[in-house]
């Protein structure tokens, strides 16, 4: 009998311990994250990302839409590459919303130079590549961009989406072309002291589209030494 | 010339000790487990772990309630309320549950463990077991020693559980801070390999191996007197919290120290 109530004892215990690590598995360090349903990558590439962290949340509008998987160091560019996981429940237009924003991207290709020189059959060729383009977009547009920013004055760093207002939408998987790294407070004091000497670090911090041709020209005149 | 004659003694002593104790520990994890070896090892488990678990309990809430009040009070000064979930988790995983969960544990069961094997040495229990061929390792020693093994880190991951619901309670519902902000600050500086893991099971597991090695170490050791059975308890607990802390040290420095 002694046994026996012993082993029960023993076997709430082992329950216990499971409870409590399942605990803090889930709810202390937040595993759950990885099963949203609906979810897809996308990546940005920054100049600074000093103090993002894998699990970083990614906000938009203040909501949190996804968050950072890894951050990678382009070893040419020397850039460091964001990859990010994103909600699709929250960053997809609806079907209704969807045709909306078709219909407006095909008015908008109809007044364009290009729509009205082509004849009937291109047009239609055309609407047709725009509409297949914009099968799997996301509310992001292309003129969004994405941003290191502070949850307060000494909280955690975390990325920022601050949307444009272009009618054409990033897909999923795309990459987020206009970034902007984190502001060291430092740099900015310098930048003050020393009266915009230090500019050199505002003209890097749009690692805009043409990151590469960028990366080539800096590159060069270390390989002509 | 006395003198040194008794150091010299007293330095060899001890270092037969350490050589003793090492061959007592290699000869129990190298021993083929039996069916009767795992029915005294769930019963030690019983009387090792679940009679520690009210001390653990109870201590794990007022630590987390204690540390909730603190960082409330200080984060408070810089605004940054927010952070209280994360300070409080990481303060407890990494540090206090690991740390206070073994010393709890050594003058919880580790004295408790050393003056039940002294007793059974001073009224030679161990040596009539000798006597009639069952082997006091295997049969005394080693469910005890297995027993601390596996229920400290259990203790532990229990701890700091109970620690960050303490810390919820007095920060978030007593205090007035943000409730989500608790959680989500949590979750998003937690890493559960190597705060939950690292910080917590694998730390508490070497202090487990520690305070109940030392303990059945003092026990079977222990001069068979009373005043020797009180001399090793003593030595049990003193040994194992200054171990603690020192591996601690060594442990953090390893794990955290060189990020």
């Amino acid at each position: 009998m002694k046994s026996r109530t012993s082993e029960l004892a023993v076997g709430v215990f082992v329950i216990l311990f499971g409870i409590a690590i399942f605990f803090l598995a889930m709810r202390v360090s937040g595993l759950v994250g990885t099963n949203i349903a609906d979810s897809y990558k996308m990546t940005a590439t920054f100049e600074n990302v000093n103090g993002i962290k894998p699990r970083a949340k990614v906000a938009l509008s203040g909501v949190k839409v996804g968050q950072v998987d890894q951050i990678t160091l382009d070893p040419i560019t020397r850039l460091a590459t964001v990859h990010m996981t994103f909600d699709g429940s929250l960053t997809s237009f609806n079907p209704e919303q969807l045709n909306q924003v078709q219909q407006e991207a095909v008015e908008e290709l109809r007044y364009s130079a290009d729509y009205e020189a082509a004849d009937p059959k291109q047009q239609k060729a055309m609407e047709k590549q725009l509409l297949d383009n914009m099968t799997s977009i996301t509310n992001i547009d292309e003129d969004a961009y994405i941003m290191v920013a502070t949850n307060g004055l000494l909280g955690e760093k975390y990325l920022k989406i601050i949307p444009g207002g272009g009618l054409n939408y990033l897909q999923r998987g795309d990459q987020i072309a206009n970034t902007q790294g984190t502001m060291e407070i430092e740099d900015l004091v310098t930048k003050f002291v020393t009266g915009g000497a230090g500019n050199k670090s505002s003209d890097a911090q749009e690692s805009s589209t043409d990151e590469t041709a960028f990366a080539e020209t800096a590159d060069e005149p270390a390989f002509v030494e | 010339m006395n003198a040194i004659a008794l150091l010299g003694r007293r330095v060899i002593e001890r270092v037969r000790g350490i050589g003793v104790a090492t061959l007592m520990l290699l000869q129990i994890l190298f021993s083929v487990p039996t069916w009767l070896g795992f029915k005294l090892f769930v019963y030690q488990m019983y009387r090792v772990g679940v009679l520690s678990l009210l001390i653990i309990v109870v201590s794990g809430l007022f630590i987390g309630a204690v540390l909730g009040l603190q960082m409330y009070t200080i984060l408070a000064t810089f605004g940054s309320e927010a952070m209280l979930g994360t300070a409080v988790a990481l303060t407890l995983l990494r540090e206090l549950a690991p740390v206070v969960a073994a010393l709890l544990f050594a003058g919880r069961a580790g004295s408790a463990l050393t003056a039940e094997i002294g007793l059974m040495k001073a009224t030679e229990q161990l040596s009539s077991m000798e006597m009639i061929g069952v082997d006091p390792l295997k049969r005394v020693i080693s469910p005890r020693l297995w027993a601390g093994v596996f229920s400290l880190p259990m203790l532990a991951v229990i701890f700091a559980a109970v620690g960050i619901m303490g810390g919820k309670m007095v920060g978030v519902d007593f205090l007035g801070a943000d409730e989500g902000a608790y959680w989500s600050g949590m979750e998003a500086s937690v890493q559960f390999y190597k705060d939950v893991f690292n910080g917590t099971i694998v730390k508490s597991f070497v202090f487990a191996l520690i305070c109940t090695w030392i303990a059945v170490y003092q026990g079977y050791a222990c001069e068979p007197t009373s005043e020797g059975i009180a001399t090793s308890t003593t030595r049990t607990v003193v040994y194992s919290s200054l171990c603690v802390l020192g591996f601690d040290f060594v442990l953090t420095a390893v794990m955290f120290g060189g990020v």
